[in-house]
């Protein structure tokens, strides 16, 4: 990856090591990778999906919490 | 874990459907028992009969953080996925709702390619588009800010044009000192061929060692960006809707 930001690389790259815990779900009829955060709820990383429509959704929106009951 | 949310009762829903009404059987009237499925599966899974009437015929794309690309950036960057933004262009411009694109942008930069991929796909797009950049478009943001058809730049806006160059996650050999000499050649490529602004000009900003304390390149203002050709106008958010929704028309009356 060629980055070039005005922000420095260490402010940016900082937590690098930090393992990403990626999970697959099925919401709504679609599989989403997300992340799961505290209290139960999981925010939304990627959806994996080949029609365009979904991703104007805006429950798809990366970031966007979603309830996951684990 | 595998968790499956189908029954799930969720209040929101999409706001606009960009193919509307091919499944839901107004171009095939033999289609009714699809349509009545249609809904029930809308009440299923949204908690709601039909779809929500559309507010606007714009969709709003803001370009805010970092532009993430290849990589996932730790947690305390804001990031633009490209993941996410590529299939939503091809889903506006697909679309029989949406019939302008405004593009926000207070962005600090990011992943190279990626940023180029959003400014080509913005570039290629046949629905008008407007960027607006507001606070600021530095480095990546550059491209995709001169790749709407017509961009606005608020006054007090800056644009950061600074070289690429070497980063941790690139091996430091002469052979990746010509490639990131490519990659900025292609870089000003576009921006030079989606701009006003001449290559040499570009360059000359690039390169520029008296405006950044501690390094090389230069900060354009507002005003600036318009006077060099980088950006096509000053303005807000009311000139950035006012000539969308001009164009939209103006193509309404060519059809």
């Amino acid at each position: 990856m060629i980055f070039w930001s005005i922000v420095p690389e260490d402010v940016v790259f900082n937590g690098w090591e930090d393992k990403l815990e990626l999970q697959e779900i099925s919401y709504m009829g679609k599989t989403l990778s997300v992340r799961s955060g505290m209290k139960g709820s999981a925010s939304v990383e990627r959806i994996l999906s080949t029609d365009p429509k979904d991703f104007l959704r805006k429950e798809f929106n990366p970031g966007n919490k979603i309830p996951f009951l684990s | 874990m595998i968790c499956d949310f189908k029954t799930y009762k969720w209040g929101a829903v999409n706001e606009v459907n960009p193919e509307p009404d091919d499944e839901n059987g107004e171009n095939n009237p033999n289609n009714d028992d699809t349509s009545k499925e249609d809904k029930s599966q809308n009440i299923k899974e949204l908690g709601q009969s039909s779809v929500p009437d559309l507010i606007s015929d714009l969709h709003i794309i803001s370009v805010i953080g970092q532009v993430e690309g290849h990589l996932v950036m730790p947690n305390q960057n804001k990031t633009t996925k490209y993941e996410h933004i590529i299939p939503q262009l091809v889903a506006v411009e697909e679309s029989k709702d949406i019939k302008g694109l405004i593009i926000i942008l207070n962005t600090v930069g990011g992943d190279v390619e990626a940023g180029l991929a959003i400014a080509e796909m913005i570039a290629s797009m046949a629905k008008p588009t407007v960027s607006l950049v507001l606070g600021g478009g530095h480095s990546i943001g550059v491209p995709i800010a001169v790749a709407a058809k017509h961009s606005f730049i608020a006054p007090t806006a800056t644009m950061t044009i600074h070289p690429i160059r070497l980063t941790g996650l690139v091996v430091g050999v002469q052979q990746s000192f010509d490639y990131l000499e490519r990659i900025q050649d292609r870089v000003i490529g576009f921006v030079t061929t989606h701009s006003r602004i001449s290559e040499k000009k570009f360059r000359d900003y690039m390169m520029n060692t008296g405006d950044m304390a501690r390094d090389i390149g230069t900060v354009v203002e507002g005003k600036d960006a318009v006077k060099c050709g980088l950006i096509d106008e000053i303005g807000g958010l009311s000139d950035a809707l006012a000539y969308i929704h001009k164009t939209i028309e103006a193509k309404g009356v060519e059809k």
